[in-house]
Parts: structure tokens; sequence; C-alpha cells
């Protein structure tokens, strides 16, 4: 079921891909490598990002798509309150530890790819998460997978 | 007649018999499944209550077979009168802890959409819009795949997947034991799927299935805030649910007895604060680490304790170093009696005498209570097998003159014996707290405290003469049983009668005057459940064997015949005792002033507590011998 729909989501992202995303590599078909340019305009007037581009990786897993991938990005990631330096993404639907939501097996790549240009984009600052130093230092090169997130802020 | 145990083990077959009664009433449609009201009802007037927990407790023992069925009452009402799906019904029983009570007030208070929110459930009438269902094939949106209408499902939610992947995101979510909340696939949809259709999706997968109702079965214990499962090792499969106060020590039918608010072995009259408190004190090592900052200095050169056995304050280390006992700083072997040359550190010395002297009081408090608890734990042990030797000649005797004598007067007092000296243990590690400076002392003046300990002391002191009387007098039975002396007889009935008056006595002090005192943060133990008690406790319905209301009663004698000793032991219909605290302190100061006295003039330590002489005195029993040295 993992490949066969990993195949069906890449022929939809070749024949589609979402705003300002490009695939850099799906080699093996497992890891992807996407470019993400920063969106144009935020929420008060031209984004923050309009001139930054950042590269993601995303890693499927057997259990894709009932498990949620691993996203993250590849430093130098964008200075954002959700967003810790070693790339980590703190949002909900890159969980299914989250109560209600979270992952859900009807989201694809290029969805969560829509959602995190809509968090850069509603970003009235650039700062970090609050500990980001400490974070990074506990995580090393864990995956986020295995952090507890604690999903508080609704507003992005 | 049975005996006491029997009574207590009958009480719970009655209990559940009563609870079937009352629950196959309400499912038949009464408007009022409110179960802890309708379980009062039937109470009415059936026991007078002696202390401040209101109502009376009672347990229903819930096997196996019974799980399913108080599950599927609770279920049923909800069900009907809310018009929902079972697993709608179910979700919300869950998250209101399998409460109905509490379930309905909040339907009565903030209307059903509110009711449905707070659970989280997405009821049918929510936004969500439905799939087309007309289309003879349906995009999966997790596999991506297009299939025929057939091989899919939709939820109430109005979310469809292809039946292939539902099973494989039900397999997943069961088998990381989230079978009581399966959610659907949609994007933050987190509906509940309902049951029915989980079950013919799985249909093919047995062992799935299984583990999803199994776990579905266990919520109504393990969600649910009055129902316990018993914690018998291994376990024997039962569960127990307590309506009204959860404070009580049932028993299941494996024979094992536990309190129901902390699942440990049943330790009235301690609290369970105090009961784990204690089982931790007793399992570190914190009495000898106490007894070392108590006694002992570190060497500042080589670490080890140093103990000081006598002389001046320069203490010299096995390995040499020299030291100064009042401060432990290292210093030169110069010096007198009073001085150490050089060195100077008089101001530290009161302080730290005075931190020894707390330390080693509290080693010593501790030590008390150990030891007394101890002998009533190790004197209850020894009784065992008296009592069981005594029981087999009972039945023995009964057996063959069956009609002729009834010993159960025996059997009550044995039964009788066993818990009270499980009672008296604990009531020193209750005591130990109670009036210990720790637990209370923002609550409780020295002098009250000072009070209460003496009013406490007193009962327990009377009740331990009263139980050493009754243990003596069963050891010395096996001889004299077969003839029965009347004499004998009468005093053993007494004393059986005198330790229930003294006990109901003791908790109505423990729980009135004692613990009802305190205001910051509520302390609950366990009720004493008198004989009596538990005779009439099970003559709820029908039940017309047993005596109903006043004392003990034994067959052949009348009630409470000729006192011995100071109590009285017919129970007056009014307890005593059971005055405001105010004036019961009173009366305890009256009692108390001449007894501390007295204990001063014959030289006892004059610190924090009072030690006492004897602990049971004019016990000739010799089993309790046991000096605190």
């Amino acid at each position: 079921m993992c490949m066969r729909r990993i195949q069906a989501e890449l022929s939809d992202w070749l024949l589609d891909p979402p705003e300002g995303c490009c695939l850099e590599s799906f080699e093996p078909l497992m890891e992807w490598v996407i470019i993400m340019a920063g969106p144009e305009s935020g929420a008060y007037g031209p984004s923050l990002y309009r001139d930054d581009t950042f590269r993601m990786s995303v890693k499927f897993s057997e259990g894709y798509p009932l498990e949620p991938p691993e996203v993250l990005f590849i430093p130098p990631s964008p200075v954002h309150v959700h967003i810790y330096s070693n790339g980590h993404i703190c949002l909900d639907i890159l969980s299914d530890q989250s109560r209600n939501g979270g992952w859900s097996p009807a989201l694809t790549i290029s969805k969560v790819c829509l959602s995190l240009r809509s968090m850069l984009a509603s970003s009235t600052e650039k700062k970090r998460p609050p500990g980001d130093l400490e974070y990074c230092l506990r995580t090393r090169n864990r995956s986020p997978r295995e952090t507890r997130w604690e999903f508080h802020d609704t507003t992005v | 007649m049975g005996t006491p145990h029997d009574c207590g083990a009958y009480s719970v077959e009655r209990m559940m018999e009563d609870m079937y009664d009352y629950d196959s009433g309400y499912s038949e449609g009464e408007e009022e499944p409110s179960s802890d009201e309708a379980g009062m009802d039937f109470l009415d007037g059936e026991c007078t209550t002696r202390t401040h927990h209101a109502q009376p407790t009672r347990w229903l023992l819930i096997d196996a077979k019974k799980l399913l069925q108080v599950q599927e009452e609770a279920l049923a009402s909800v069900m009907a009168i809310l018009g929902c799906s079972r697993s709608t019904a179910r979700s919300l029983l869950m998250h209101f802890r399998w409460n109905t009570e509490t379930l309905f007030g909040m339907m009565a208070e903030r209307g059903l959409d509110d009711l449905y929110r707070a659970a989280r459930i997405t009821s049918r009438s929510a936004k969500t819009p439905l799939a087309p269902c007309d289309a003879a094939e349906l995009a999966c949106a997790a596999c991506l795949c297009d299939v025929a209408r057939p091989d899919a499902t939709q939820m109430a939610c109005g979310h469809a997947f292809c039946n292939d992947c539902w099973r494989q995101h039900l397999a997943v979510q069961i088998s990381e034991g989230r079978s009581r909340r399966l959610v659907c696939m949609g994007v933050r949809c987190g509906a509940v799927c309902d049951e029915e259709q989980v079950r013919q999706l799985l249909a093919g997968e047995a062992a799935l299935l299984a583990r999803y109702e199994r776990s579905l079965l266990e919520s109504y214990v393990e969600d649910n805030a009055m129902t316990r499962w018993c914690p018998s090792v291994p376990h024997c499969g039962n569960a127990v649910r307590v309506d009204g106060e959860p404070h009580c020590e049932p028993e299941c039918s494996c024979g094992v007895r536990f309190c129901f608010s902390c699942t440990e072995e049943p330790h009235s009259p301690c609290t369970c604060e105090m009961w784990k408190r204690w089982k931790v004190k007793c399992h570190d090592d914190s009495e000898t680490k106490n007894w070392l900052t108590a006694n002992t200095k570190a060497c500042p050169k080589c670490g080890k304790p140093v103990e000081k056995n006598g002389g001046c304050n320069l203490v010299v280390c096995m390995c040499g170093q020299a030291f100064c006992w009042l401060c432990g700083e290292s210093t030169g072997r110069e010096h007198t009696w009073t001085s150490i040359s050089g060195h100077s550190c008089g101001r530290y010395s009161e302080e730290t005498s005075a931190r020894v002297d707390e330390a080693q009081r509290n080693v010593k408090r501790y030590t008390h209570y150990h030891l007394r608890r101890e002998a009533h734990m190790s004197s209850q042990k020894l009784e065992a097998p008296v009592k069981a030797k005594l029981q087999a000649s009972i039945d023995k005797l009964e057996k063959n003159q069956s009609t002729l004598k009834d010993y159960s007067w025996l059997s009550t007092a044995l039964e009788q014996l066993f818990h009270v000296r499980r009672i008296l243990g604990y009531s020193y590690v209750f005591a130990f707290y109670m009036f210990g400076n720790d637990m209370f002392r923002e609550e409780v003046t020295p002098a009250q405290n000072a009070l209460n300990q003496n009013l406490f002391e007193d009962q327990q002191q009377q009740l331990e003469g009263e139980v050493e009387r009754l243990s003596m007098m069963t050891e010395m039975t096996p001889d004299r049983i077969m003839e029965a002396e009347d004499a004998l007889r009468l005093d053993v009935i007494n004393s059986t009668v005198n330790i229930d008056t003294r006990l109901v006595r003791l908790y109505e002090l423990l729980e009135n005057d004692l613990l009802g005192a305190l205001t910051l943060g509520c302390h609950y133990i366990s009720p004493y459940k008198g004989q009596s008690q538990l005779r009439s406790g099970g003559g709820v319905h029908g039940l017309s064997t047993a005596a109903v209301g006043g004392s003990l009663e034994f067959p052949g004698l009348g009630t409470g015949a000729g006192p011995s000793g100071d109590g009285d032991p017919t129970r007056p219909a009014s307890p005593p005792v059971q005055a405001a605290t105010a004036a019961g302190v009173a009366r305890a100061a009256a009692r108390a002033v001449p007894r501390q006295t007295q204990g001063l003039g014959q030289g006892s330590t004059g610190s924090g507590h009072r030690e006492r002489a004897a602990l049971v005195p004019g016990s000739p029993s010799k089993r309790m011998r046991h000096d605190p040295r």
C-alpha cells in the first residue's frame, strides 16, 4: 500500500505541483527533498520570507499513509516561532498524537507543503521558539517523530 | 447463624441481588436512572449512620459475566434517553467515566449539543458534508485509488474510504491501544467510528476484533471512578463497584480484601495518605539516615560517619584526623575540656543540638509506633493457628451434636479478634502521623494535639486491654470447649460485645473529633463495619434470619448479659461520643490532665510523646512483651 500510494502522490505532484514548491529529488522513492520558496505575501502586506528559499526533507515509513511522514527543514531552517533551528516543525498535522485532528491518511505531501507555506505567510515576526537551543541539544539527530508535541497555538 | 466472616460474604451476595433487582427496575423504562439516588431509596431507614459519612457504603462484585450486564444496562439507559447509537452512548459514558448521573445532569443543564461537544463527538447533526453516495466509484483519499462503491465504507461523520484503508487504519489504532477511541481518518475529523461498522470491517480478523471487544468491555472498569479491579495476584478477573462513599474496604469473592481508594491492603483506621507515607518510611532506610544525621558526623578527612562516645568536643576519627564535634571542622589536637585551641564555632552549637534532639526524637517515635504495630501483627499471626484449630473443633462438635449446642459465640469472637488485631495494628500508624508534628502541623495546635492524643490513647489502651483478655480466653478455650462452661461463654461474649462497642467509639473519635475537625483538605478513613452493622446491612431486602439493629445477638442468650468492666455492652441507640468536637475535647481535657501529671510523676521522658509503662496494663498474655529497648 505504501509504495502504491507514494507512486500515486508522486505522479499527482509532477502533474500539478503545489505553488512555490518543486521536487529536488525522489531517489529513493521513500525519501524526497523539496525546495520551497518563501511565500510572496503575508497576512499584513509582503511576507517576511519572500526572498528566502528553503530545502525540506520528507521521509516516508512503511506505515505511510496511516503513519505521518517525517517532515523537516534542512538547516538553515526558516526563522519562525514554530520551527526549531535544527529544522523540526511543530505542526499538528505532522503528528499522530494530537487528540483532535492531527495526521490523517487523507492528507498528502502536497497539502502539507501548502500548510507549511501558509504557516510561514501568517508569521509576523522572525523569531525562534522558546527554548530552541535546549531543544536542539536534547534531540541532537533524532527524528521529530520521537518528540511529544504539545499543540496550543491555533492561530497559524 | 453464620460467623461474621460469613456475614461479610453474605452481604456481598445480597447486594448483588439487590443491585440486580434495582437495575432491572430502571432498565424497564424508568425515568430516574441515577444509581445513587435509587440506591439510597432502598437503604432508607436501614441503619443509623453513626459517622459523618452520610451514606452507608455498598459494593457490587463484578465478575466477567456481570461486567457485560452492568455495562449493557448503563448503555441502554443512555441510548434510551438520548436516542443515540450505541457507540455514541459508549463514547459519552467513557467521557463521563460511566457516571450516568453527571451525564444526564450535564444534558439537562447545558443541552445535547454541549454534551456532544464536551465528549468530542461529532454527532450526525454536524455539518460535515456527506460524500456523494450515488457515484458507482469512489476515489479513496488514503490510497488514492478508485474503488467500487460496495468496497468502500462511509462513517456516520460522512467520510468515506475504501475498506482496505479502513481495515489497516483500524489495525494500527487497535494495536497501538486506542481501541476505545477509534477515530475517523478524515482530516481534522476526530469522530468516533461506529462500533457496528468496525465489527463489519474487522470481520475477518478475529484477533484484532477480540482485542477491540475486550478493550471496550474493560472500559467499564478502567474508565470508571467507582469501579476497580480486584488487586489479587494472579488476577481473579473480578472487579468491584462501589455505590456511595468510595472509602471502604470491600472483599472480593477470591478472598482478597482491599482499600477501595488506593487498592492497597486494608489499612483502616489509617488514611490512604498515612499508609502511603508509612510504607515508604518502612521500606527505605530513611530512619537509618536520620539516625546517622542525629548521632554521627562525617570525618572531614575520610568522610566516614563518626559517633562520639564520650568526652569533650574534640573527636578523633579512626583515620587520625581530629575535628570539632560541634561544627565538624578539622582542628588541631591541642585542646582543653571546654575549648579547642585556635578554633571557635560557639554560635552554632545550640542550633545543632536542637536539630540532633529533633532527629533523635523522631527516630524514637517511629520505633515506638513501629514496634507496637509489629506486636499486633505478629499476635494476629500467632492467633491464626489457634483460630483454625478452634474452628475445626467447633465444626466437629457441631457436626456431632448438631442440634444440642451452638458455638457461633466462639466463632464470632475469633473473627472479631482477627479484625480488631488488624485495626489496632494500623491504629498505631494512624497515631504516628496524627499526633506527630508533621502532617497536620498547620491545623492542630500543640495543646490541642496533646489532648487529642490523650483521648485517643485512652480509648486505644482500653481496647487493647479488652483484646488481650479475649485473646487469653480463646487460647484457654480449646481444652474447655467441650464443657462449654457457661461462665466462660458469658465472658467471651461480653468481651466480644465490649470490643465492638469500643471499636465503634474509637472510630467515632477518629472520624468526628480528630479527622472531622481538620479544615484543610479532607481525610477519610474506611468506616468500621461493626458486626451488628454487617448483619443488619445484609437485611435490606427480605432478609429475615439476621438480627436487625441493636447490638450483637448471641443465640441462647439475651443481648448484653452482665456488663464487665466499665463498658456498656449494649450499644446505646445514640452514641455518646458523637457530641460536637468542642464538647468532646472539653471532656477529654478533664480526663486527660490528671493522667498527664501522673505520667510525669512516674518519670517518663516528658518529650513529645508519652511512653506508656506497659502497653497492656493488667493483661496476663505473654505474647505482648515488647519493650522498646
